[in-house]
């Protein structure tokens, strides 16, 4: 049963993300939902949520529809916001067009 | 500690908010304060009017609630011409030109486009015309749905009209139930089909019938805990209350008294009625009601009719349970009925339920010619004219504006409902009513049902929130978006078999993020897999429920055919999916009344 387990609308950080499962001898990739949130009453955590899609896990025997979450502290949060930023300007440098300049990307 | 909206509530909340929306009005929209926006904005839903999305700034939806979707003669016309005044935006529909309005799946009608400047005197014309936007969103009791030919029915087993009525008469503008923690949705049905769709509201009164002092009553049994929204779907629960119809305004005083004290309010993720009652069990939950909030006891359940429910059921309801027949109970209420008086009511197909203001107009010229000029609205986002004489039949049909809005659609037509989509909708993730017109479009011309199934529900939402009501349709289909040829677009998820009925079953999801414009071709395989395989005159939800996810995902063959998509791009980015020039950075907004900008960046 591949039911979508998160909320996904028009507010979700990104609604097409690709990705992997990953275990010990076996991984399958899949398409997926990230989030990133935090609770409207006086929030003590940020969310972050992850959902691969069921229909592209259906065939890990075991591996039933479920969306990982991780409760970040600000200071977490924080981390990986520079971490992310950080690797992006990376990976948006090497895929820099050397002659003109432009970033190769979608 | 209470949410930001509880506080902003808690300042200002129900009827006040009027002379706030009317003070704004008339400074104009750039008059409210940019800080205090995202208040103002919470507040005005409760007069039924819903800032629209990102791209549109100053630009309202407005949604006008009649109880049971009645609306009585000269009403619809009223709302049309206020659609063709004051409905219109900087940029056309190419399907639905420029001033429409919409037919929601409960029963009310919502517009566009609307400025606040214009809001005054749309309101004075409303209430000229005995109508109102109040409670219409917010947090409290919304449009009270119901059986749309309540009173009129000639098989009707209780008449829910004069429920719904006194519900709206006595909760609406009621300050005791005018901020609840949330949204407040209350269905009655007094017929056999289940036309109210009691099953997916807050709370709902369903006919019955019980022994009262040696005598047998008619009444109502109450259910509660339904909904949709939240991709976590629920059947209403039956709290095993039998009501007379001089005891259920009491009761659902009640009920509502129990949410409003009850309710989460410092979550509104977990603030809807059916949360609390996963939490209590229904059980508690009645119990409580009797000991803190009624006098004396509650009497049990009576005997019901859900047995004959066929309204949304997928041909799931009374007598043979494989297909809809005729004399079997509606699937909906399109076609010409009979009413008790002798008369007929004949229900006209809406497709996506919008309705361009000239056919509006042209609706009210028919309902007036030849019925008695009452309109009613349904759950299908369909419009029904009642009060039309046997000899009349002929004439109405004859009218040219029915063959748009017609009472013999085809089925793909007849069954296709859709939500509002990201042409106004923030939370939507794809553009969903024109797609929906041009699904339909495309299935008629190129897709054979059986010949026996007069009715397929195909319903489109452009998210999880649910407002298409995917989860009870045959084919229910959910926005998403994936990637095609490297490029992301659009896409569907699809789900299988959801129907009402006496036993309701929630649509099993079983292919995710098709490409928009396969999808058109998956429901094509997956109809002609039922058509070949199915046994004698299996319904489809039968036809479904017979086979596990992975059978039916094996069924759907996504492909591209004939059909074209003109939306598959991310029209969630864009200020107006079908302006020329449509990314956010062309949008006019916010603009004057005439649709000019009311700012400039130098």
């Amino acid at each position: 049963m591949p039911g979508r387990i998160s909320r996904v609308t028009g507010h979700t950080t990104l609604d097409l993300v690709e990705g992997e499962a990953v275990g010990a001898d076996w991984s399958a990739e899949a398409l997926g939902v990230l989030d990133a949130t935090a609770a409207r009453r006086e929030p003590d955590h940020v969310e972050l949520r992850v959902e691969l899609d069921g229909t592209d896990l259906a065939g890990v025997e075991g591996l039933h529809p479920h969306a990982d979450v991780l409760r970040l502290t600000p200071e977490q949060a924080r981390a990986v916001a520079e971490d992310l930023r950080s690797h992006a300007d990376r990976v948006a440098a090497a895929s820099r067009d050397p002659t003109t300049g432009d970033v190769n990307a979608d | 500690m209470p949410t930001d909206v509880e506080r902003w509530k808690e300042d200002v909340y129900g009827e006040e908010i009027r002379e706030h929306i009317e003070r704004f009005a008339k400074a104009g929209f750039d008059s409210i304060p940019d800080d205090e926006r995202d208040a103002w904005f919470e507040r005005f839903k409760w007069y039924g009017l819903y800032h629209q999305r990102s791209g549109q700034e100053s630009y309202f939806m407005m949604r006008i609630g009649p109880p049971g979707g009645v609306l009585k003669p000269g009403q619809f016309r009223a709302v049309a011409e206020i659609a063709r005044d004051f409905a219109t935006g900087p940029v056309e529909n190419p399907e639905f030109g420029n001033g429409y309005l919409d037919v929601t799946t409960r029963q009310a009608i919502q517009l566009h486009w609307i400025n606040l400047e214009d809001v005054p005197e749309i309101f004075d014309r409303l209430e000229e015309a005995g109508l109102s936007t109040q409670q219409a969103c917010g947090d409290s009791w919304r449009n009270i749905v119901g059986c749309p030919v309540a009173g009129k029915d000639e098989a009707e087993f209780v008449d829910a009209r004069g429920l719904a009525d006194d519900l709206h008469d006595r909760f609406k503008g009621d300050d005791a139930h005018a901020n609840l923690p949330r949204k407040w949705k209350v269905s009655v049905t007094g017929c056999h089909e289940g036309c109210g769709q009691g099953d997916i509201n807050d709370l709902a009164f369903e006919p019955a019938e019980a022994e009262r002092d040696g005598e047998t009553v008619r009444g109502y049994n109450v259910r509660v805990g339904g909904g949709l929204a939240r991709n976590e779907p629920r059947i209403a629960k039956d709290l095993d209350v039998f009501v007379t119809p001089e005891e259920a305004v009491d009761v659902a005083g009640a009920v509502s008294a129990l949410f409003r004290d009850r309710g989460d309010r410092e979550d509104r993720y977990n603030a809807r009625v059916k949360f609390l009652v996963d939490e209590w069990g229904i059980e508690k939950f009645r119990r409580v009601l009797v000991e803190e909030y009624v006098d004396g006891d509650l009497a049990p359940a009576g005997r019901d009719l859900r047995e004959t429910y066929s309204y949304n059921a997928g041909g799931a309801g009374a007598g043979d349970r494989g297909r809809a027949e005729p004399d079997r109970g509606h699937a909906d209420h399109v076609g010409v009925h009979a009413q008790a008086n002798g008369d007929n009511y004949v229900g006209l197909n809406v497709l996506v339920g919008r309705i361009g203001v000239d056919d509006a107009l042209a609706l009210a010229d028919a309902a007036e010619t030849h019925g008695s000029g009452e309109v009613r609205l349904t759950q299908r986002q369909n419009v029904i004219l009642t009060d039309v004489p046997d000899d009349a039949v002929p004439d109405l049909r004859d009218e040219p504006v029915l063959d748009r809005y017609s009472p013999d659609p085809h089925p793909f037509q007849r069954g296709s409902i859709a939500c509002t989509g990201t042409e106004f909708c923030s939370l939507s993730i794809v553009e969903t009513k024109n797609r929906q017109v041009r699904f339909a479009r495309w299935l008629r011309a190129n897709v054979d049902l059986p010949d026996d199934v007069e009715d397929f529900h195909v319903h489109l939402s452009g998210c999880t929130a649910s407002c298409a009501q995917p989860q009870i349709a045959d084919v229910a289909l959910r926005g998403m978006k994936t990637r095609k040829d490297g490029e992301p677009v659009e896409a569907l998820d699809i789900g299988l078999g959801g129907g009402l009925g006496e036993d309701p079953t929630f649509a099993r999801w079983v292919v995710q993020r098709v490409p928009v414009d396969e999808v058109p071709g998956a429901i094509a395989s997956l109809i002609e897999a039922y058509a070949e395989r199915r046994e004698g005159t299996e319904s489809f939800r039968e036809f479904v429920a017979a086979r596990d996810d992975e059978a039916l995902a094996d069924l759907i063959e996504p492909a591209e055919t004939s059909y074209e998509d003109p939306f598959m791009h991310n029209t969630k980015r864009t200020w107006y999916p079908y302006a020329e020039e449509d990314a956010l950075e062309d949008s006019p907004a916010p603009t004057a009344p005439d649709d000019t900008p009311l700012r400039s960046d130098d």
